[in-house]
């Protein structure tokens, strides 16, 4: 968008400037080539680097023959093209479901982002080695589609097989933590201990969800925004396609506090508080670009709310494929070790795209904690007897030199019951303070920022060992980013595959290579 | 649209069947799709779908193809391989050096920058509202003209929309890299690294003194400030320095656990690391005392409420433009930019050019001059020299004199656009022989194009000759048969010409035109019950929601799959001559064609045979 002010009135100095250019490109002979390919987008560059030489989607105007240039025809920047497939689907590299897949596009598909990766981003003057970040869960005719493409059209000699959610913690400083992904068609969370994925679980509740949730929302404000503003457009097609979803959503999609949702949910849903809801101007009209709809700032918020917390669907109608992510969450540590759970419930990693939406992390960090305070995690034993909320809260506080009835219960499982309970009794103790209620301007600290404090003061109490049993949300430069740095300090133990073997006999019949 | 009708487009047959797969994978896959849908038991002779998914893939301008001479194969850009020749900016025509170019993350380091709003390439430009138009002369205005800017001629975009200016004219880029969006300068590399390193030594001589001899030790308050392992930010975590912190925490943590023996509690965590399955020895339990990173500094950030409210708070008040769009955000070097002035100027990426080879053979099929400016080549395999071209048109259509001539005022075009359904519309195919042999052609179509709307396909005369390439003077000299199709007075073709079955229509020296007859489909569309999808919010009616029932995009194009086979006699060497300029080589025995019933010595009879798609027009719905 031309915007022309005077420079001289310009604002330029914000806390969110970004930094001034890259630590230096580091693409020396021996660095490999790192590769992160998920459903929506391919992140290609090289080891050593921060970020990624390239970032390529698989939109449909990628997947155009050579010769047509109807996407950059003036006509076409207005997206009069309708959907026709399912919610999303033409953007996407591949589906997780094999059923229906064309194996043949994929190949098609993944061939043509890499060349433009390699042709336009990487110009090597020789192949290399090839560090590479897929879904462990990937089925493996995909993993083969990929590795066919890799040895038969880039001539790579080795690739090595990396799990993301390992690299996402190593990303974050950590080696272990449970790490959320927060994807395309779903949200993987794996429970990583010391570099290994110790537990795994998937929800459908994820990007795909949301743009779609995003692009109902747009068309009801829309139809609403037509039928206020006069007869002649109420006839105007409001139908929202998955491009004007997304791009809302990478946009404006945002995600309420806790305290905000709640608030929100109390009063009743059509006399929305118009006074604190700055209204937001969007193009939206596909025949008139330059006409605008305006739908109220919180409105934005409300897609996360639907799609991955489930707000307004009654917990029974829920299957085990779509559970709200802070509910999956906590099912995992709860079937966790102690030791390890006490570890991971404090470095709750994020990463996926749906990750950047602000306010995200923070909420879920914010849920998870309540649960953990609400419930506790003896719901899965149920011996001894389970400890509703209201009995805790009156409980009186105990030190850890007094167990409690749920710390004896962990610790006759635990192998070498050291650390596990007397963490879970600390975070019972910290509880009231976290629970205070927070202040309810945007500006102030959230509730967790008081668990950080927690954390650091237990952090103290407990000289130097790591912290655990409370609930912190700890930020990754996410899986590409990991494997840049594993790549350049070139450690040893990986999964490789070898050009010549693969050629000549596929990926085996033997045990998966995921092991 | 794509390209303006009546087009052709070939097909590369590379994509079901070349040497990219392993035959394992191949044999696999070839059985999953056999078992999945009944098909034809031949899968050669299967009907080239144009409307399938794949085909955008495997479909080709001619002029986009070359020619293995080696292979006698159509070559498309998926089926070579490249190797890069040199580097070069397409901005300032320079040539950048191979070690430059991956320091420099393969981008010009000079003057040149891309606007980060349009992409456009942007002017430095002074300050100083007294130089209109600067444009660099002389040394003494480097000196006194500044500061400079960045400006987008095209958007209106410039740097100080961020807040930068540059104190130089030169090496703009390189000047980027060390200030921050606000002007403010970043401190030089290698004293953010100096100051880490220290930093992170520190830690870890007060962490484990017994690993350091007593002279060695810190002192008592020596970097006491950083033992409080402070992971909460105090500004946003910024992605780059946070990876600084990181890596340089890890080679600290391998160089522990380097140089302590095997017996330390610095055991091989690390290498674990890579392990994708991340199978650990049960008995490894020395890892668990290892450190991970504790703060800010080592890398460790926690998530911070504060900063993400902030976030909301200034999309809240900016609105929709203070926000980039996606196009804009993954051209960012930091593709996780959220705001307008969060972007930076882009230089420009570099280019390369490349020789091209064949993946089977690798005998080189294109080989561009190695001068910057040189747009010319040294060897360049066209597949237009080898196979014929295959041009169409409606033959109501007004013959221009040449292509993309306007036509004469009075003279309707055809309608290309809305072809009507139910008539037969007759088009002119004309095969072209670039060839110095004549060539017999085979053509065949499916008598019903594929997909909901079935259009009907007549060749009239699907099998003829075109003569050779030969001397241009030969035709003028030679008798050269009446030019029916050209002749004719406009407007009325069809009237003085009847096409007949089994009859060329027209024929000149090395070129032969057939009637194609076409009788375009209707679209129906059908009534189906889905009509009113239920949005009922569940999370399964993906199908339905917000699904269009009507056409895809270009389903009602009208493309024509047709399949081409040439048969010709040549003499063995003479195309190997001509073709690579060297002598003959031993490379005949790999010819496609078989060299079955060569009666003459040193005659040779080859095959070729390829998918061709025509694009003859959209049909007008209604
Ligand atoms: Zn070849
Ligand atoms: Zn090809
Ligand atoms: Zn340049
Ligand atoms: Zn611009």
């Amino acid at each position: 968008m031309p915007a022309t002010p005077s420079y001289l009135t310009r604002s330029t100095s914000t806390p969110f400037a970004s930094p001034g250019g890259s630590y230096g490109y580091r693409s020396t002979e021996d660095e490999s080539i790192v590769l992160e390919i998920g459903a929506r987008y391919l992140r290609g560059g090289f080891s050593g680097e921060p970020q990624p030489r390239c970032t390529l989607a698989f939109p449909p105007d990628e997947q155009r023959r050579v010769g047509d240039y109807r996407a950059f025809m003036p006509t076409h920047a207005f997206r009069e093209r309708r959907d026709t497939g399912p919610w999303g689907e033409d953007h996407e590299l591949w589906k997780m479901d094999l059923r229906g897949q064309d194996l043949g596009l994929v190949q098609d598909k993944l061939e043509r982002a890499l060349r433009k990766a390699y042709n336009e981003h990487f110009l090597l003057d020789k192949p290399r080695k090839v560090l590479l970040s897929v879904q462990t869960g990937l089925s493996r005719p995909l993993l083969e589609t990929v590795l066919s493409v890799l040895f038969g059209s880039f001539m790579v000699p080795v690739v090595t097989l990396m799990s993301p959610a390992v690299l996402v913690t190593a990303a974050a400083g950590l080696r272990s933590g449970l790490v959320m992904d927060i994807g395309w068609a779903e949200t993987t969370i794996t429970a990583v201990y010391e570099f290994r994925e110790v537990k795994m679980r998937r929800t459908i509740r994820a990007g795909k969800l949301l743009s779609r949730d995003m692009g109902k929302m747009l068309e009801h404000e829309w139809e609403q925004h037509n039928a206020q503003s006069g007869s002649l457009r109420e006839a105007e097609d409001t139908h929202v396609t998955f491009d004007q979803a997304d791009e809302v959503l990478c946009r404006m999609g945002w995600c309420m506090s806790m305290e905000e949702a709640a608030s929100r949910s109390k009063q009743d849903d059509a006399s929305s508080n118009t006074e604190a809801d700055t209204p937001i101007s969007i193009p939206l009209s596909r025949s008139s670009p330059f006409s605008r709809v305006s739908i109220p700032f919180s409105k934005f918020a409300l897609p996360v709310e639907t799609a991955l917390f489930s707000t307004g669907t009654p917990p029974h109608e829920l299957d085990a494929h779509d559970q709200p992510l802070p509910i999956l969450a906590y099912t995992i540590l709860q079937s966790l070790p102690v030791a390890p759970r006490d570890i991971c419930m404090a470095r709750l990693v994020f990463t996926g795209g749906c990750a950047h939406i602000p306010g995200l992390k923070t909420r879920l960090t914010e849920e998870i904690h309540t649960l953990v305070r609400d419930r506790g995690w003896d719901a899965v034993r149920q011996y001894p007897p389970k400890i509703t909320p209201r009995q805790r809260s009156e409980a009186p506080k105990q030190r850890s030199d007094a167990p409690t009835a749920a710390q004896q219960s962990v610790s006759d499982e635990q192998a070498n019951g050291e650390n596990g309970a007397l963490g879970t009794a600390e975070l019972r103790d910290s509880l009231p303070e976290v629970g205070a209620p927070p202040s309810s301007s945007l500006g102030s600290e959230r509730p967790h920022a008081t668990l950080a404090a927690e954390a650091k003061r237990e952090r103290i109490a407990e000289k130097d060992g790591p912290v655990k049993g409370v609930v912190r949300g700890v930020e990754s430069l996410g899986a590409w980013a990991g494997g840049s740095l594993m790549g350049t300090l070139r450690t040893g133990g990986r999964v490789e595959i070898e050009r010549e073997k693969f050629m000549r006999e596929g990926l085996g019949n033997g045990a998966g290579v995921w092991g | 649209m794509a390209q303006s009708f009546p087009y052709t487009y070939y097909s590369c047959p590379c994509y079901d069947a070349s040497g990219a797969i392993p035959t394992s994978i191949a044999a696999k896959r070839a059985s999953q799709l056999s078992a999945g849908s009944a098909q034809d038991d031949d899968e050669d002779e299967q009907t080239f779908d144009p409307q399938s998914s794949r085909a955008n893939y495997s479909l080709f301008p001619i002029e986009h193809l070359l020619y293995c001479a080696d292979c006698k194969q159509i070559r498309c850009p998926r089926c070579v391989t490249e190797e890069v020749l040199c580097w070069f900016c397409p901005s300032c025509q320079l040539e950048a050096g191979s070690s430059a170019v991956r320091g420099d993350g393969n981008r010009c380091q000079r003057n040149c920058l891309n606007c980060p709003v349009c992409i456009a390439p942007m002017q430095v430009s002074s300050l100083k509202p007294s130089v209109p138009n600067y444009q660099l002369s002389d040394e003494e205005a480097r000196g006194s003209d500044g500061p400079w800017i960045l400006q987008c001629l095209y958007c209106q975009w410039t740097s100080l929309d961020i807040g930068v200016h540059f104190e130089k004219i030169s090496g703009i880029a390189k000047q980027l890299l060390d200030i921050k969006n606000g002007g403010e300068l970043v401190p030089p590399q290698r004293e953010r690294d100096k100051d880490r390193k220290l930093k992170i030594d520190l830690l870890d001589k007060r962490r484990h003194p017994d690993d350091y001899r007593p002279e060695e030790r810190p002192k008592a308050d020596e970097g006491k400030h950083l033992q409080a392992d402070d992971a909460a930010p105090t500004e946003p975590v910024d992605f780059d320095e946070q990876y600084a912190n990181l890596l340089a925490f890890y080679r600290s943590q391998l160089s522990r656990e380097k140089s302590s023996n095997d017996h330390s509690r610095h055991s091989k965590y690390l290498s674990r690391l890579l392990s994708a399955t991340g199978r650990a020895r049960s008995n490894d339990t020395k890892a668990r005392t290892m450190t991970e990173a504790r703060n800010v500094d080592e890398g460790l950030t926690l998530v911070s409420s504060k900063f993400e409210a902030l976030k909301i708070q200034r999309m809240k008040e900016g609105g929709w433009e203070n926000t980039v769009d996606a196009t804009q955000r993954l051209r960012q070097i930091n593709p996780t930019v959220r705001f307008s002035s969060e972007l930076r100027p882009l230089p420009t990426h570099l280019r390369t050019k490349r020789t091209k080879r064949c993946r089977q053979c690798r005998q080189i099929l294109s080989r561009p001059e190695n001068k910057v400016v040189s747009h010319r080549y040294k060897i360049k395999l066209l597949a237009l020299n080898q196979i014929p071209r295959l041009s169409i048109r409606a033959l109501a259509a007004p013959p221009l004199p040449f292509p993309g001539a306007s036509l004469a005022p009075g003279i309707t075009p055809f309608k290309y656009d809305s072809l009507s359904p139910f008539s037969t519309t007759q088009y002119l195919l004309t095969l072209t022989n670039p060839l110095f042999d004549p060539i017999k052609v085979t053509l065949a179509t499916p008598s019903m194009t594929s997909g909901r709307i079935q259009s009907k396909i007549t060749v009239l005369c699907p099998q003829f000759d075109v003569g050779a390439n030969t001397d241009v003077w030969d035709e003028a000299l030679g008798s050269g048969s009446a030019r029916r199709g050209d002749a004719v007075a406009p407007g009325g073709p069809g009237a003085q010409a009847q096409a007949e079955a089994g009859k060329v229509w027209d024929k000149g020296r090395n070129w032969t035109s057939v009637i194609l007859e076409v009788v375009p489909g209707r679209f129906v569309p059908k009534d189906d019950k889905t009509s009113a999808p239920e949005q009922d919010g569940g999370v399964d009616d993906d199908e339905d929601y917000l699904r269009s029932k009507g056409l895809r995009e270009d389903e009602d194009v009208l493309e024509i799959p047709i399949f081409v086979r040439i048969e010709y006699e040549t003499e063995s060497t003479a195309v190997e001559d001509r073709e690579r300029g060297t002598a003959l080589s031993a490379s005949l025995g790999n010819a496609r064609g078989d060299s079955r019933g060569d009666a003459g010595k040193g005659k040779e009879r080859r095959e070729e045979a390829f998918w061709c798609v025509l694009g003859v027009g959209r049909i007008a719905l209604g």
